[in-house]
């Protein structure tokens, strides 16, 4: 297995200005483009409504780009966590697998947890929620129909790693270290959100002193999420 | 006789409107979303002109245009590079690998867009 590093710690660079900019200007020149079209031509009422989706999508995109962007860059750029406290990690875990077990039936894929002891963290329960709903809506995106996402919770003495498997993930096994760059450019398989929700993935693990791991394997590709425990967890 | 457009482009939105802004002034139009398909199409489609975008996924703009410009097949084809920001040094690059005209989508209307590339292709 072929093991990399999400990046971690890395300073926010000026390539994501550039990139974030591009991408915003993109979604505006969309919408001005469909506005001009549906102005000055004589278009067929079909076309038009065409277009007309076209340009609400264009709105959609250019809204979740600057919630996602501005997210981002709080998370980046914010000093120390605002809030810390404990919490169990297992209990947050089942509550989420509970919540995507409800949906995952309706494409096939099975959805699993395990833990073997009781693990509890110090940090923000509400951003470790956001940091797995992001990692876990996007595996289950982009899992092809009666793939399997296992989620295992294990500690050592300093630290707890919530092991996130996958089979028959649609992003290609070359693409994975690449996914959690924000807007990454570099990447054969375009995430529909440019990869600004793992981005922010990475930076809540960064912020609470942790990191994300990925695992390539042949079947089965491995995200692991790593906390550092505070005296006794 | 019309033109025939190749639009390289990865945001589909932006791709929806040049096609129908193109096709309805007259030009044949085909598109490709990433590099790598781009020079495929240009080599199966031999365009007039190649509209392209530079920040897309896999392939840069600049590979897609030296890429382009290299081979004999499609070398003679015009190139267009439309890009979200312009700056100096990539306008230069852009010149020197063979880009016919740089222009801006953020600087210009869809209509200023369509008549600067109707301009190139018919002179």
């Amino acid at each position: 297995m072929k093991q990399k590093t999400a990046q971690g710690n890395a300073p926010l660079k000026l390539s994501f200005f550039s990139d974030f900019g591009h991408e915003l200007e993109n979604s505006l020149a969309a919408i001005r483009a469909g506005i001009e079209l549906l102005e000055g031509k004589d278009l067929g009422p079909d076309l038009k409504g065409d277009l007309f989706k076209t340009i609400c999508h264009a709105e959609e995109r250019l809204l979740h780009l600057i919630r996602g962007g501005m997210s981002y860059l709080q998370m980046v750029h914010q000093g120390k966590l605002r809030t810390a406290k404990k919490f169990s990690l297992e209990k947050l875990l089942q509550e989420i697998s509970n919540e995507f077990g409800l949906v995952s039936g309706e494409r096939n894929i099975t959805f699993s947890i395990s833990c073997e002891r009781p693990i509890v963290l110090v940090g923000d329960r509400r951003l470790v929620r956001e940091l797995f709903v992001l990692l876990l809506g996007t595996l289950y995106r982009y899992t092809n129909a009666g793939g399997a996402i296992t989620i295992k919770i294990t500690r050592t003495k300093v630290s707890a790693a919530v092991a996130v498997g996958v089979s028959k993930l649609l992003i290609p096994s070359r693409d994975l270290p690449l996914i959690f760059t924000p807007l990454s450019k570099r990447n054969t398989f375009p995430l529909e959100d440019g990869g600004l929700g793992l981005a922010l993935a990475r930076a809540i693990a960064e912020k609470h002193g942790g990191s994300i791991i990925v695992k390539r394997g042949k079947a089965i590709h491995s995200f692991i999420v790593l906390f550092p425990l505070r005296g006794r967890g | 006789m019309k033109k025939k457009l190749l639009l390289i482009e990865d945001n589909p939105l932006l791709i929806t409107m040049y096609e129908t802004a193109f096709e309805s002034s007259g030009f044949e139009v085909v598109s490709a979303t990433d590099g790598k398909t781009g020079i495929a199409r240009a080599k199966e489609e031999k365009p007039d002109v190649v509209v392209l975008d530079l920040l897309m996924p896999g392939m840069d703009g600049f590979t897609v245009l030296g890429e382009l410009k290299k081979d004999k097949a499609t070398k003679k084809a015009k190139a267009v590079i439309l890009t979200a920001m312009v700056e100096k040094k990539e306008e230069e690059k852009g010149r020197l690998l063979g880009a016919d005209e740089f222009l801006a989508k953020s600087e210009l209307t869809l209509s200023q867009i369509v008549e600067r590339i109707s301009a190139l292709a018919y002179s």
